[in-house]
């Protein structure tokens, strides 16, 4: 019996005449029934365990992050090149794309693993933030000082706060972030 | 051979140790302080008779802005909380009013005095803004935010302290 066959017999992915065969071959050698009651626990295990997909966080900055930087390779890749001859990198054309996009991938991952518990001195260059507004609407602009460092982002398109708020009174109308609950629950001792 | 007393024992102790034991992510590793300000070129107390003025030299940073060039500036409200190692917290500038929310957790830790942090600004129960500035331990970074009584609301966020 073949690896493949085996792998899709554990699955229970067997074509009637594949199972044929493996009955067979089964029949042969009962060791490889323990063989693939085994895998099959081991599996039911691994499934308990690990979720099918993992949502990163923050999911909607993380996907704007990653399409800012396909854009950015795309027009460094379509501007035009001075001088007459070609670079070598350029015949791999977009090819550069999406391993841009996985290297994004994997780096925001990686920090966010790594997160509070490794110093970053890579980093430690000047570099303005990154800005994502969920809503079209709105828009910001990052200001930086004469250091380069972010002095002030600029939002814009917000709606006025109406005259008639005061910010004495609370607001019972605003609806507050489950994450603003959740967190008010755990953060209190 | 341990005797299956002692087994117990040192299991019920060691059960009672990890339910007592604290989330690591609750360690506090600073403090990170929001203030909310008005700014207009109009009638400064159009915001309320009782706030407090700036001092000259952040009076002189916000100028030194052209976005954030007013005549005046306010302290409306400020507040102050822990940054947490492993989870986010939140602001509310403008207690007891929850319009304004800032969220923030650290991210990665750059230097001494340094981290990037992931702030969001949230207005009326909405996210407007993510961002992942690089903040440094003492330093002011402005959200100019929304327009209000003839004015601006200009949120100042900063880190106070790392521990």
């Amino acid at each position: 019996m073949t690896e493949e066959l085996f792998c899709k017999w554990v699955d229970d992915c067997l074509t009637p005449e594949e199972q044929l065969v493996v009955d067979a071959a089964a029949k042969d050698d009962p060791s490889l029934l323990e063989e693939m009651a085994s895998i099959r626990e081991l599996n039911t295990q691994v499934k308990a365990e690990f979720p099918a997909s993992i949502e990163p966080p923050y999911p909607d900055f993380f996907n704007t992050q990653v399409m800012n930087r396909i854009r950015d390779e795309e027009k460094k890749i379509s501007a035009p090149v001075s001088s007459g001859k070609n670079p070598w990198w350029s015949k791999i054309g977009f090819g550069w794309v999406p391993a841009s996009a996985l290297a994004v991938v994997l780096a925001f991952f990686a920090g966010s693993r790594m997160n509070h518990f490794t110093d970053g001195p890579e980093l430690a260059q000047k570099i303005l933030p990154s800005v994502y507004t969920p809503e079209e609407k709105h828009g910001a602009r990052v200001i930086a000082d004469s250091q380069g460092d972010v002095a002030a982002i600029v939002m814009e398109g917000l709606d006025a706060i109406g005259d008639e708020v005061d910010f004495a009174e609370a607001n019972a109308s605003v609806a507050l972030p489950e994450r603003y609950l959740l967190s008010l629950q755990r953060n209190t001792p | 051979m341990i005797p299956s007393f002692h087994r117990f024992f040192g299991l019920a102790l060691l059960c009672l140790g990890l339910a007592h034991a604290k989330d690591p992510g609750l360690e506090q590793i600073g403090s990170f302080g929001v203030q909310l300000i008005y700014a207009t070129d109009g009638d400064v107390s159009a915001a309320g008779e009782q706030n407090k003025e700036l001092d000259k030299g952040q009076i002189e940073e916000l100028q030194n802005l052209k976005d954030l060039k007013f005549s005046h500036y306010r302290i409306l409200g400020r507040d102050e909380k822990a940054i947490l190692r492993g989870y986010e917290n939140w602001a509310t500038p403008l207690k007891p009013s929850k319009e304004i929310l800032i969220n923030f957790e650290p991210r990665q830790k750059i230097d001494e005095n340094r981290y990037q942090m992931l702030l969001e600004y949230w207005q009326g129960g909405r996210k407007i803004l993510t961002t992942d500035p690089i903040l440094t331990k003492g330093k002011s970074l402005y959200l100019r935010g929304p327009k209000w009584r003839k004015g601006r609301l200009i949120l100042e966020v900063k880190i106070l302290e790392l521990i």
